[in-house]
């Protein structure tokens, strides 16, 4: 993927009213290094094909949250009925996409049930973080700003973090967080 | 959902939903109704049969929403029927749960089980301190206040107010859930059981008194 890709997805996605409602963590490969932890913290990866074949061990698993950025001359006939994806379950936009069709793409990555389902167990890395902040009596501001992220995405993590454990309550979360040795 | 009035007879309303004994009991009603419709109940117990109607369907359903109460329904009547309520969470469901509670730790005897179940206690000593606050100023400050006709409430910054009590509602379904989905080690099942029940029902008499307070209690006070 060229810089110039890169800038313009992401130029894209903050473009976009509900991809910014969204709160997700997205990584452009080109904008961010793929080493070590921080890899868990991303939600979404859009990448080339190129990066995906070098590291299917990675992207398979992630597979419902990951797109790949793919040229026009090797649109797989699954994709040509204007569904955008293969038979591995794994999405695609094309350079020759227009901006409707990229935008469709993506929001339906964004909010697929299979997603929502995959994330739906155990916490993830960056909600972790944030139920630690958050059981040392941190604020969403504070929160925010010690994660570098904005307080709209730390109140989604707190959202999805008491609907995935059922605990709403902050004294309830510092609980759960206690025993099972987040703090 | 049935709506009841003033024809029909108490044991059915408490056969549909046996909870509603400890609401009747308020009005000091007790088992052993007869074929006594509600008319009959309240002229020999000397209750307002508009308050009883008001209170018995706004606890039982969901959906209903008492209208034309004002000038209707006395407030006196709202607030010694609360004023019960909150008595009897203090004397018998708050030492209830926590005895049972005791009884489960000494009977949890393994250490996972035990260091699991102790957290859960200090959640619910948590619960009882906020809930017992919450009973102190309903009865040392707000209900004296309105029963003196001061209806500045909604102006008033100082404390809680006493329709807003949802903070507790979602503390106890926390500890509930805890129970549900958390619970580790081993423990004594049948004494998990009654502790659980009796949280969930605090937490449902909570649930339905406070749709008491938000739409009998509140509209009287703002009135």
């Amino acid at each position: 993927m060229t810089s110039l890709e890169s800038v313009g997805l992401k130029a894209l996605l903050e473009s976009q009213p509900q991809f910014l409602g969204c709160e997700m963590d997205v990584c452009i490969y080109g904008e961010v290094e793929l080493v070590g932890s921080e890899l868990e913290k991303i939600d979404f990866f859009i990448i080339d094909s190129a990066t995906f074949a070098l590291h299917p061990d990675f992207f398979v698993p992630r597979k419902s949250r990951t797109v790949i950025l793919t040229r026009d001359k090797n649109k797989p006939k699954q994709a040509e009925n204007g569904k955008g994806t293969l038979g591995s379950g794994i999405r695609f936009i094309y350079r020759d996409s227009t901006e409707e069709e990229m935008t469709e793409i993506l929001g339906m990555v964004f909010t697929e049930p299979e997603r929502l389902q995959e994330t739906s167990g155990e916490l993830s890395a960056r909600e972790k973080e944030v139920l630690k902040e958050l059981a040392s009596g941190k604020t969403n501001k504070e929160i925010a700003d010690h994660l570098s992220i904005s307080v709209n995405t730390v109140i989604t993590h707190r959202k999805n973090v008491s609907s995935k454990l059922g605990i709403k309550s902050v004294s309830g979360l510092s609980l759960y967080a206690l025993m099972n040795g987040i703090i | 959902m049935p709506v009841f009035n003033k024809e029909s007879k108490l044991s059915d309303v408490i056969l549909h939903d046996p909870s509603v004994i400890q609401v009747v009991n308020r009005f000091d009603i007790y088992l052993g109704v007869g074929d006594s419709t509600i008319r009959n109940a309240c002229e020999s117990h000397g209750i307002d049969e508009d308050l009883f109607l008001a209170i018995i369907n706004t606890y039982l359903n969901r959906t209903y929403i008492p209208s034309g109460i004002e000038g209707k329904v006395n407030l006196k009547g709202v607030l010694d029927y609360l004023e019960k309520t909150d008595r009897y969470y203090i004397s018998a469901l708050l030492p209830n749960i926590e005895r049972h509670f005791a009884l489960l730790l000494s009977k949890s005897d393994s250490d996972g089980g035990r260091s699991n179940l102790f957290l859960l206690k200090q959640f619910f000593l948590e619960v009882k301190e906020e809930m017992s606050a919450s009973i102190e100023s309903d009865l040392e400050f707000w209900f004296p206040l309105l029963r003196q006709g001061d209806w500045g409430l909604p102006e008033r910054e100082e404390g809680r107010k006493p329709y807003d009590r949802h903070m507790l509602e979602e503390k106890l379904s926390d500890l509930i859930n805890f129970f549900v989905i958390h619970l580790r080690g081993e423990y004594d099942r049948n004494l998990c059981v009654a502790v659980v029940s009796a949280l969930a029902t605090l937490e449902k008499d909570i649930q339905q008194n406070n749709r008491i307070r938000e739409r009998i209690l509140k509209p009287l006070c703002q009135g």
